[in-house]
């Protein structure tokens, strides 16, 4: 069956390890930054309010403006590191999956 | 979201200095406002524009491709563009500006709520889902399990967050219009009802996507230029902004510091986990998935999504605090008792008015009409595909014809047009509030964990999404009723059963442990099938294979042999 070929292929496995690891680090970042800005809003009105200098910006908006950067930064990243790294091996699996099974056709 | 926001403020109310929600443009009563000409002028041109692209779609709407999902034709940026737009409704914009200005810091998390939940989205959620459904969310959580009752469940858990989102824009709309246009509250939810079922159902996807795409972009040129005249205001010193903001807010120092909003750190926990959860299990943001070509395009447009909403954000961030600086003590915006003019919503439009004169407000208003029109337009289309393609699709007539299932489709966009109308002027002089938060948290503590799960856990099974389902809605509308917003705020009780508006820190882990202790105690022979399916369900969300589910194989580059 092809779907047990697919999963067999060493080549499937290392594609979907690459994607699932970088899917999960990803998230585990953009979901432990979102939560720390949480967990400031809620509990941490004191550190939020320091200021620098004789400037009205306190930490809070730094960290909003640098959390707000940081999300875009971040999709940004995974964008570019799908469509360098991941989608070209993605397809030349296909290939070569196709090739492999062509060949086992003809031989037959 | 401009519900929620009002909703908040009622938790908070007894801190609040009771004059700036006295005359709150949403729950309270609105007065109505001289006839604006530049506004309805320039409203018009819109309505005139999109009713063209309308009768352009109509002739390219006539399949279900089409229909739900412009057959796939949008291209990535601009359905990025009409995502943002999604999220950008005249809640982001005249909502959280207020919050800023009323409350500070606490505003802000509206703001992250979004950007920390739309690179999840991207990272787990948009390329599987553009290459496991077809045309709704509920394509995707039914793909490995019983069809009949998943697909009702899932359905109706959609249906139930479009039709209380749609409710909670139209009341909030009519009022809003009656402040900005001049036009009495029943004509503005007539106008936005009918020009929705309209473009919907004429123009299908094709022309909603058009009319938020549109909307988008007149919505970033306004925001753009108000946040550009309020740094010329301030010779380009953003210390300076903040300084006065700072010297002329009545809180002071206190505007920049977290709890002037919230005071309890657990709801603002639970709101942190609503907005994460609750906007990946938005139906109608999740359907423009299906209207790009492929999980690749499904990609690209979530991160455009992102980098435009990011920018909209930060420029809300300089409006809200700049209006602090600004207006807060201009007498010709607020009346004689110091309370702000048409209510606390306005704070932008007055803004406008203040940097720009007539022209500008009059923009900033018919821009917020047309936000409002295309946000029901989004919902009622997600709405009608539920009732078309998953209900009728699924429990009506056997082997029912395309065209039915069209005809279906076109009814339930005047029936959920009619559903608002009829509610939209039933609550008109209601407290909605609730409305919009019940939405929220079906989408986080329902929608969400069932899309997660049904993605990735092998274990899933037909019975832990019932039963997972069933106590999630259960627990999550049933700890709204007791919670602050309908027992306290809605019916008048002095002390809420639930503390805390959002249930979603409770109801979330419900739905979970739900999901969970149903599936694995489930040894049927149909759970021990939907499990081995998994592979194979996995396999197509990772390599897009076979993308349509229907033997037409749909293959990233040209191979033929799948």
């Amino acid at each position: 069956m092809e779907l047990e070929q697919i999963l067999a292929h060493p080549d499937y496995q290392a594609l979907q390890r690459l994607r699932r690891r970088m899917s999960f680090w990803l998230t585990f970042i953009n979901v432990a930054v979102y939560s720390l800005y949480v967990l400031a809003i809620a509990y941490g009105h004191d550190l939020m309010v320091k200021t620098w200098g004789d400037s009205a910006i306190n930490l809070g908006l730094w960290f909003t403006g640098a959390v707000i950067l940081f999300s875009v930064a971040l999709s940004g990243f995974y964008i570019w590191w799908m469509n360098k790294k991941y989608d070209p091996l993605h397809d030349s699996f296909l290939h070569r999956f196709n090739a492999e099974k062509n060949n086992a056709r003809s031989q037959q | 979201m401009k519900r929620r926001l009002c909703l908040l403020s009622i938790s908070a109310l007894p801190a609040l200095s009771s004059s700036v929600w006295a005359g709150d443009a949403i729950t309270g009563a609105a007065d109505k406002q001289p006839l604006n000409v530049t506004a309805i002028t320039l409203f018009l041109l819109f309505v005139l524009t999109t009713l063209g692209i309308t009768i352009w779609s109509a002739r390219r709407s006539r399949s279900r491709d089409q229909l739900y999902t412009a057959a796939g034709g949008i291209t990535a940026w601009q359905n990025g563009v009409a995502i943002a737009g999604d999220f950008l409704s005249a809640a982001s914009f005249l909502g959280i500006t207020s919050a800023l200005y009323f409350y500070g810091t606490d505003g802000l998390l509206l703001i992250i709520g979004v950007m920390g939940s739309w690179p999840v989205i991207l990272f787990l959620i948009a390329e599987r889902l553009r290459n496991l459904g077809k045309y709704t969310l509920v394509d995707v959580v039914s793909f490995r399990l019983a069809q009949r009752p998943v697909r009702l469940l899932a359905a109706l858990s959609s249906l139930t967050v479009v039709i209380f989102y749609l409710i909670a824009q139209l009341v909030g709309a009519g009022k809003l219009i009656q402040l900005l246009f001049g036009l009495d509250y029943i004509y503005a939810v007539v106008t936005v009802s009918t020009l929705m079922m309209v473009y919907v159902s004429l123009g299908g996807m094709l022309a909603t996507t058009w009319v938020q795409f549109i909307k988008a972009i007149l919505l970033l040129i306004g925001g753009s230029v108000m946040a550009f005249l309020i740094l010329l205001h301030f010779q380009f010193d953003v210390q300076q902004l903040f300084t006065e903001a700072v010297a002329t807010h009545p809180r002071g120092d206190r505007l920049l510091a977290p709890g002037g909003w919230i005071k309890e750190p657990m709801a603002v926990v639970s709101l942190g986990l609503t907005t994460l959860f609750g906007f990946i299990g938005l139906p109608h943001i999740l359907m423009r998935m299906f209207t790009v070509k492929d999980a690749r395009a499904a990609r690209k447009s979530s991160f455009y999504a992102i980098g435009i909403m990011g920018y909209f954000y930060l420029l809300i961030m300089l409006i809200g605090f700049g209006a602090v600086a600004i207006i807060m003590h201009n007498p010709a915006y607020h009346d004689a008792d110091g309370n702000m003019l048409g209510g606390a919503n306005m704070v932008a439009v007055h803004l406008a008015h203040f940097l720009g004169g007539d022209l500008l407000l009059g923009f900033v208003a018919a821009v917020t009409f047309a936000t409002i029109l295309a946000v029901v337009a989004g919902l009622t289309l997600a709405g009608a595909a539920n009732i078309a393609h998953d209900l009728y699709g699924t429990f009506g007539k056997r082997g029912h014809s395309e065209r039915a299932e069209l005809f279906i489709m076109r009814l339930s966009v005047l029936g959920l047009g009619a559903i608002s109308i009829l509610l939209g002027i039933a609550f008109q002089h209601q407290n909605v509030a609730f409305v919009a938060t019940l939405a929220l948290a079906v989408a986080g503590s329902v929608n969400a964990p069932i899309l997660i799960a049904a993605m990735y856990w092998r274990g899933l099974t037909t019975r832990g999404v019932m039963w997972g389902g069933v106590v999630g809605l259960l627990a999550s509308v049933g700890l709204i009723i007791l919670g602050p917003a309908v027992m306290v705020a809605a019916m008048g009780y002095a002390e809420p059963i639930f503390p805390y508006v959002y249930p979603t820190v409770v109801s979330l882990p419900i739905t979970v442990l739900g999901l969970w202790l149903f599936s694995v105690t489930d040894s049927s022979s149909r759970a021990v099938a939907e499990r081995r399916a998994f592979d194979q369900q996995f396999v197509r969300s990772e390599l897009g294979i076979d993308a349509e589910g229907n033997g037409k194989l749909r293959l990233p580059f040209g191979l033929q042999q799948y």
